[in-house]
């Protein structure tokens, strides 16, 4: 049998359903913003890690040839030498599909039989098994490269290769198979049609291993090196994978930074909602124990109710973060693909553990804010009220938690380590002081214009004002909610435009040439570079040009492990593109060319604590070299960082022919239609080569920049529209409590429009405070971004930016969505009757 | 008058005269429709049939904006459970109806307060005061703005009987002083006793007892 005293605290809500919707709205609300970031940040990790496994399986190493190709006999070779090692023979390279939508693919060819029956590294090669080998030219893709070719479901596709053209029938990974996933621009299919589409006979592009991290695998690989012929070399992938997860790094630090966002402000808006529905009802439990209820009945009444609803709201929540992270996948699916390939990211990935905890944390959560409410709220017992008295709200406690937590924040970020975690734990607390400050900062404001506000004309800005003045706690946790998800939205769009015009400037300070030639992205390394070079040779005695400049990038062993190694080719003018931050440029520039010496990115630098002077070693075509640090420099392009060193000094240690990137310099007066049109000419029109005029690779790459931080802002938008939902929600609940105390007020001659004014004032005071709080702590929170959390994540310094533009935006759109807020609030206010004050309880 | 209309009537063939000034008490069981004739004197409801005039102003024909600004020239309130603003101080709270006015008179407010023996209330908040005192403020705020009629709804309901004398007593004394007219609901027998003509509202009608 349910106790009465349970009874009376569900007829309650059940006699006041919009009282108790609202309560559950405002937890599930929070839940859904904390699930959605959540979910979305891990399906596109998890999307991306699949595709990453799927291609190269669970492969720890891999022997690459010196040109980019091994001879096939290597493989027999080394199966032969080696019978019981696990290897997989893969050929890589480009073809183009014929038809309506033409369009470059990447092929993958493995030997289905020796992958399935006895090595089975491939993950690839199950999946497509029957198709790869019963199927004559056949090629095993994702399901969306067949929609997005404008395919049946099993299609014939002519695939244009250098092998000429072959017709291949796609088959699409089946739907049971889709925890596999492919990237959509990849055909995998029998290594022996790859070496026919790529006209490639005998060769392989690399060999993947699985070997054993033990002694015997150290035994192993020392056999395979000595089988090695000159060039080849065997690649740890692990090292490999676990720098290539680290590209990803800032996305994730911004993901992770918004998610702890979404998590305060959502906890915020539970904690405030939760604490509500126990507050208002304080009068109801005094006289329960004026009727002789016990303390502990009412009490764990409370804490009953308040699990239902933070379990309800918490459902509710996660379903509605389940359809939100579908929109945000979008937007992660797009940074992937523009960083690393198309990846389809289908369905938002969750698991029962994650629902789970969520569910748990609204549940908590819940629990945890209606304990002090229930705990004063149970005290004493009375039969009658005179009203409900605001809850009166002393100064020193907020201020001492606020000091407490703030000094807490900066001694942690002071004394600990510099870890990622510490900092945003550090920046947490700083924050959540600043949250705390709000609760008496808001009477005082309240109470000073209460004071101001003297004549008839404004008496309903003059109550409304009196409102915040007495206000009870939860309008405080209200502005402290929208105040704190203002201030982080502007920090992080005051660090995205402080990172965009760093960005901006490195790149116009960079880009020199007046064009920039490049391969198509689909062609192979080696074609690619040599297509660059032939094309260089035929360039550089053009009439129409007056210089040309290169670029080549490798990866290289060296003392720091696999590094990116950069070769220039700059004319004299180009050298100021190098921002340097460290070494003297006359000495850089003199010693760049006829000394071994390099240019370390900052973040190189930073990475591996290298300054001027320092040496590191290269592995070259001729043995190690020692190589010196001459300088180092800005550089936002990656964050593993480069090495940059001259052509000249990559020319005496390897035998290199191609270019990855060449920069052309017009002569006075030439237009550039007329040198798009010679280039067209000289590299052939089908070649697909792409001449990029300065503005242009700028203008690109700054797309991208905004691509990849668009979720900033819509999750900074989000936030703040969680939090206004939250202003929105304790107005409507002190509506709802303070129902008779507003139809007095109509009965006493107040118009609909005096009350909308009361209403508008109150928020409004409530936006005005928030914003001229979270105005300075956003300003400081993009330099704590920028100086501390992107230096420790990143290795990037980079300039303050602090439009004016974005102040304004952010104050203006709090007011009026402040506004906004006291929009409903209003109307239902409008719509109370007069007579109800009339009416006793 | 009639309110509702058809079978649901709960005040039907009502008839009602009051000369101004003067303190009329309406008796009542609870439930015998007293709120709902105050409702409809306050303006706050139109009737469904007949002739409803107040000074003078015919409030059948006043649409919801008209009757608002009715209310808030020409009429007073005082009920039973006081219905003080709790963020506003006492002489906030009676200078309200003077500022929905667009009037500033802050002597008017302290002469109400002496007079009612609550000016030393001043700067108090609703919560800090009896029963007895809100309803001092209750009547100070129904007067403040010189209604021609006030209207109370049990102001005693909530009081002892020795704090309902003198909050009776008191109301009589300022109202008469402002030349104000009073319409009183209560059940209390007592209260009615201070009233210059006294109704019982029995069956949606009103019978004169003195």
């Amino acid at each position: 049998m349910i106790p009465p005293v349970w009874q009376i605290l569900f007829a309650y809500l059940r006699r006041r359903p919009w009282q108790a919707a609202l309560g559950v709205f405002g937890i599930a609300l929070g839940i859904a913003v904390v699930m959605a970031v959540q979910v979305a940040q891990k399906s596109a990790r998890h999307s991306f890690e699949e595709a990453e496994l799927t291609l190269a399986g669970t492969a720890t190493d891999r022997i690459l040839g010196a040109r980019g190709h091994l001879p096939e006999d290597f493989f027999a070779s080394l199966c032969l030498s080696e019978p019981v090692l696990q290897a997989s023979a893969v050929l890589t390279g480009h073809v183009r599909t014929a038809g309506l939508r033409p369009q470059w693919l990447r092929v993958h060819g493995i030997d289905p039989v020796s992958a399935a029956g006895r090595i089975n590294t491939t993950r690839t090669a199950g999946v497509g098994l029957p198709a790869l080998i019963f199927g004559q030219a056949a090629g095993v893709v994702a399901p969306g490269l067949i929609s997005s070719l404008g395919a049946v479901e099993t299609p014939e596709v002519m695939l244009d290769g250098p092998g000429g053209e072959i017709e291949v029938r796609l088959h699409a990974l089946r739907e049971a198979d889709a925890a596999l996933k492919l990237p959509e621009d990849l055909v995998v299919m029998d290594i022996a049609l790859a070496q026919d589409v790529l006209a490639a006979p005998g060769r392989l592009s690399h060999i993947d291993l699985v070997i054993p991290d033990d002694g015997n695998g150290a035994a192993l690989r020392k056999r395979i090196r000595k089988q090695l012929a000159a060039g080849m070399e065997l690649r740890d992938l692990r090292a490999d994978r676990v720098a290539r997860q680290g590209l990803g790094e800032a996305f994730e630090t911004n993901l992770t930074a918004l998610s702890l966002l979404s998590l305060m402000v959502g906890l915020f808006l539970v904690y405030n909602t939760a604490n509500f529905l126990v507050v208002q009802r304080s009068f109801l439990f005094t006289r329960l124990r004026a009727l002789g209820v016990r303390r502990r009945e009412i009490f764990s009444a409370i804490l009953v109710e308040s699990a239902i609803l933070g379990a309800l709201g918490g459902a509710i929540g996660i379903l509605l973060g389940l359809l939100l992270a579908r929109f945000l996948l979008g937007l992660i699916a797009g940074t992937v693909g523009d960083f690393y390939y198309s990846v389809a990211i289908t369905a938002p990935e969750t698991s029962w553990t994650q629902i789970a905890a969520l569910w748990s944390l609204a549940v908590i959560t819940s629990l945890v804010a209606a304990l002090p409410a229930a705990w004063r709220g149970t005290r004493g017992a009375r039969l009658a009220v005179r009203g409900i008295a605001p809850a009166s709200l002393s100064w020193h406690q907020p201020l001492l938690l606020a000091g407490a937590l703030m000094t807490s924040g900066l001694l942690i970020h002071r004394l600990a380590p510099p870890r990622l975690w510490i900092d945003f734990a550090a920046m947490g607390l700083v924050l959540v002081a600043v949250g705390v400050l709000m609760s008496p900062l808001l009477p005082a404001l309240g109470q000073v214009l209460a004071r101001v506000l003297r004549g008839p004309r404004w008496w309903p800005e003059r109550l409304g004002a009196a409102n915040l003045a007495r206000a009870d706690n939860r309008s405080g946790v209200a502005a402290a909610a929208l105040c704190l998800a203002a201030a982080v939205s502007l920090g992080m769009q005051l660090m995205t435009a402080s990172f965009r015009d760093s960005v901006d400037r490195w790149l116009g300070q960079l880009l020199r040439a007046d064009g920039y030639l490049s391969a198509p992205e689909s062609l192979p390394a080696p074609e690619a570079e040599a297509l660059l070079a032939s094309l260089r040779a035929r360039l550089r005695e053009h009439p129409l040009l007056s210089e040309t400049s290169s670029v080549l990038q490798r990866e290289r062993s060296s003392s720091l492990g696999r590094i990116p190694v950069t070769a220039y080719e700059l004319p004299e003018r180009a050298r100021s593109g190098f921002e340097l931050l460290a070494g003297n440029p006359v000495v850089v520039w003199q010693r760049w060319e006829g000394e071994d010496v390099f240019l370390a990115s900052e973040s190189l630098a930073r990475r591996h604590a290298l300054e001027p002077g320092d040496a590191i070693d290269l592995e070259t075509d001729t043995g190690t070299h020692s190589f010196t640090l001459a300088g180092i420099y800005r550089d936002y392009a990656s964050e593993r960082g480069t090495v940059a060193i001259s052509r000249a000094t990559s020319s005496r240690h390897w035998q290199e022919t191609g270019y990855s990137g060449i920069g052309i310099y017009l002569r006075a007066e030439v237009h550039w239609s007329e040198v798009n049109a010679a280039v067209q000419e000289l590299a052939g029109r089908d070649s697909g080569i792409r001449l990029r005029s300065r503005a242009e690779i700028r203008q690109l790459s700054l797309a991208i920049f905004d691509r990849t931080f668009a979720i900033t802002r819509v999750l900074g938008v989000l936030a703040l529209a969680v939090s206004l939902a939250g202003l929105a929600g304790a107005l409507l609940g002190q509506l709802l409590e303070r129902a008779r105390e507003y139809s007095m007020l109509r009965a006493l001659g107040c118009s609909r429009g005096d009350l909308a004014r009361v209403l508008l004032c109150q928020t409004l005071l409530t936006g005005l405070l928030a914003a001229l709080i979270a105005l300075p702590t956003g300003a400081a929170l993009s330099l704590f971004l920028v100086r501390v959390v992107n230096l420790h994540a990143f290795g990037w310094t980079m300039g303050l930016a602090f439009p004016p533009a974005l102040f304004i935006g952010m104050f203006v759109s709090m007011l009026a969505a402040a506004a906004l807020a006291s929009l409903y609030p209003a109307v239902r206010l409008g719509r109370a009757a007069p007579a109800q004050s009339l009416r006793e309880e | 008058m009639s309110y509702p209309p058809e079978s649901r009537a709960v005040l039907a063939n009502l008839d009602l005269d009051v000369v101004a000034g003067r303190f009329v008490a309406i008796l009542g069981r609870s439930g015998s429709g007293k709120s709902t004739l105050l409702n409809l004197l306050g303006a706050m409801e139109p009737p469904q049939h007949g002739l409803l005039e107040v000074g003078g102003h015919d409030l059948v024909q006043l649409d919801d904006a008209a009757r608002t600004l009715f209310r808030r020239r020409h009429l007073g309130f005082v009920f039973q459970s006081y219905n003080l603003i709790p963020v506003l101080n006492v002489h906030a709270n009676v200078a309200l109806p003077l500022a929905l006015n667009g009037v500033a008179d802050r002597h008017r407010v302290d002469e109400l307060l002496e007079a009612l023996d609550i000016e030393h209330l001043a700067q108090r908040y609703p919560e800090t005061l009896s029963g007895g005192e809100q309803q001092r403020v209750a009547i100070a705020r129904a007067l403040v703005h010189g209604p021609m009629l006030v209207l109370a709804d049990e102001p005693t309901g909530n009081l002892d009987q020795e704090t309902s004398r003198q909050v009776i007593d008191l109301m009589k004394k300022v109202l008469t002083r402002e030349g104000t007219t009073l319409i009183m609901a209560t059940h209390s027998e007592e209260a009615a006793g201070a009233a210059d003509e006294v109704f019982r509202l029995v069956g949606g009608a009103l019978e004169r007892m003195a």
